[in-house]
């Protein structure tokens, strides 16, 4: 459905993404995470039609939806401003936008989005005196006016009461699961991703650090890492040095006479007490530590920091 | 034409909803039909209305198509509306088109009322019928029109192209003084100046050729500019 191929955009010089890749299926909730100015809004803009890349292509079902109507026809967006004019009221909103999309009855279909957005008792009501949260609905409301097949959204829950937050989250979830919608998330915020994604990509300083499906995200979370206690503060470098010798550990942060190991890949225990066994190492105390998604995500980032 | 209709009438509603844009406009067309109808040009000339309208009717259409186009480009850009229009399936060369429309039609019509207004006043003043010519009267309802469109077309491709301090140092620098200028011809000079068929003729052909030079000049309107000058 959506495929960036070696997507690259530069400003006057300055690299914001460098050769991006990737591919969104029919039906995905795809979670685009990255921290502010890593080029999110850039890709999404880029896959939108709205800038033209460096280097590279972006399709959205096999067309440039710069230049094709007919793939902006198919596709429904909700950016940061929702698209909606203080002025007019909801249903004068949705009007102009049914009328642009040419939607057949749109009378039937502007008083369905409407009640899908909560917002009947006020659809009269000018959007300048609705609140953060019925905006960011009558904002969703107007992208999915015209049944797209591809929904885009731009932090979606950004400024939202945790209720508005988790009605925006359920109606996302209702549309990928029900109505086989793919859509391509920015967000900041991992508890989206966690909720409602089914695949994530992290994004720093340009370049794709990481993408996979968050059950594979979840595993790692599950066997990301232990922690241990030594007897003595002393022996801590060296069982850091010996532990970092095998290929399921990715990296060890020493604090006192805590050593915490992250991992690859599952690490047994036992195999760790007979490393530090053999090298005369005593051992306090052996833990596992179950890493969240933030500290999976905070952890990517830091590398990616570390590889610029 | 179905996209272009929605712009239009969406554009009108937005002005209409503005009510503070609204009395603005109707009361500076009313101050200045009376003005020129009272005062300056107005009071040294002959009976005939004839030169005062020819430069009233543009100088009320051009000061209000500055003001509206600042309502419905300027202010769709300030808004971020403007990257989600981008995104539906209306080009932008018709999105420009629906605005120049929308904001030279109510510019027209209010420099029309001005115009009538001067003439009534006029008339009033002078205890006779000062009908305008013919020329005049074309000049108000198709010379204006036309102006008062390549302005909008040239505003709105100008605050589309440009970031938002280059679009306000626009407005002080080129057009204030533009309107200056335009409003002292009109008080100083245009009760002098004869306006005849060849005059008519002569800015209708002008009229136009802007136009269409300003309509050649949207091909240049670009997506990645706007988004790129977005605020």
């Amino acid at each position: 459905m959506i495929v960036a191929d070696r997507l690259s955009k530069a400003f006057g010089g300055r690299a914001v993404l460098r050769g991006v890749d990737f591919e969104v299926g029919e039906g995905e909730v795809f979670g685009y995470l990255g921290p502010n100015g890593a080029g999110k809004t850039t890709t999404m803009r880029l896959v939108l039609g709205l800038l033209r890349p460096t280097e590279g292509a972006a399709l959205v079902d096999g067309q440039d939806v710069g230049r094709s109507p007919d793939a902006r026809r198919r596709i429904g967006v909700l950016l940061e401003s929702n698209g909606l004019y203080d002025r007019l009221s909801a249903i004068e909103n949705l009007s102009y936008y049914a009328e642009l999309y040419e939607i057949p009855r749109p009378g039937e279909r502007i008083a369905e989005m409407i009640e899908f957005a909560g917002l009947a008792d006020r659809r009269r009501d000018k959007v300048g005196t609705f609140s953060q949260g019925m905006r960011r609905r009558l904002g969703l409301a107007r992208a999915l006016l015209h049944r797209p097949t591809v929904l885009f959204l731009d932090e979606p829950a950004s400024g939202l009461d945790p209720e508005a937050q988790k009605l925006v989250r359920d109606l996302i979830a209702d549309l990928s699961s029900g109505e086989r919608i793919t859509v391509f998330m920015n967000t900041h915020d991992l508890d989206d991703v966690q909720r409602i994604c089914s695949r994530v990509a992290i994004l720093c300083n340009g370049r794709i650090r990481a993408d996979e499906e968050l059950e594979v995200w979840n595993a790692r979370s599950e066997a990301s890492g232990l922690v241990l206690t030594l007897v003595e503060e002393g022996a801590v470098r060296e069982a850091s040095s010996a532990l970092e010798g095998l290929p399921a550990v990715a990296a060890c942060r020493i604090e006192g006479r805590t050593l915490t190991v992250s991992t690859h890949q599952e690490l047994p225990t036992a195999t760790v007490i007979g490393l530090l066994e053999e090298r005369g190492i005593a051992l306090h105390e052996i833990r596992r530590a179950r890493q969240s998604l933030e500290d999976l995500y905070l952890e990517t980032v830091r590398e990616a920091g570390d590889d610029a | 034409m179905r996209r272009l209709r929605a712009v239009v009438r969406k554009e009108f509603k937005e002005i209409l909803a503005n009510r503070y844009t609204v009395v603005v406009s109707v009361a500076l067309s009313l101050f200045f039909g009376m003005m020129y109808a009272l005062q300056g040009a107005g009071a040294s000339r002959s009976p005939s209305p004839a030169s005062p309208v020819f430069v009233l009717s543009s100088v009320v259409g051009l000061f209000l198509s500055y003001t509206f186009a600042g309502q419905l480009f300027y202010r769709e850009k300030v808004s971020g509306t403007i990257e989600t229009l981008l995104c539906s399936p209306i080009g932008l060369r018709m999105l420009w088109a629906g605005k120049v429309v929308a904001v030279a039609l109510p510019a027209s019509v209010l420099a029309l009322v001005a115009s009538a207004l001067e003439v009534v006043i006029v008339s009033v003043r002078s205890g006779a019928a000062a009908t305008p010519s013919g020329p005049v009267i074309l000049h108000v309802l198709i010379v204006v029109p036309l102006f008062n469109a390549t302005l909008a077309g040239l505003l709105g491709f100008a605050q589309m192209l440009l970031g938002m301090r280059e679009n306000r140092l626009i407005g002080f620098v080129v057009f204030i003084p533009l309107f200056a200028a335009l409003y002292g011809i009109g008080f100083s000079g245009a009760g002098q100046f004869a306006y005849g068929w060849s005059s008519l003729g002569a800015l209708v052909g002008i009229a136009v050729i802007l136009l269409a030079a300003v309509g050649f000049l949207s091909r240049f309107l670009s997506r990645e500019r706007i988004v790129i000058t977005l605020p």
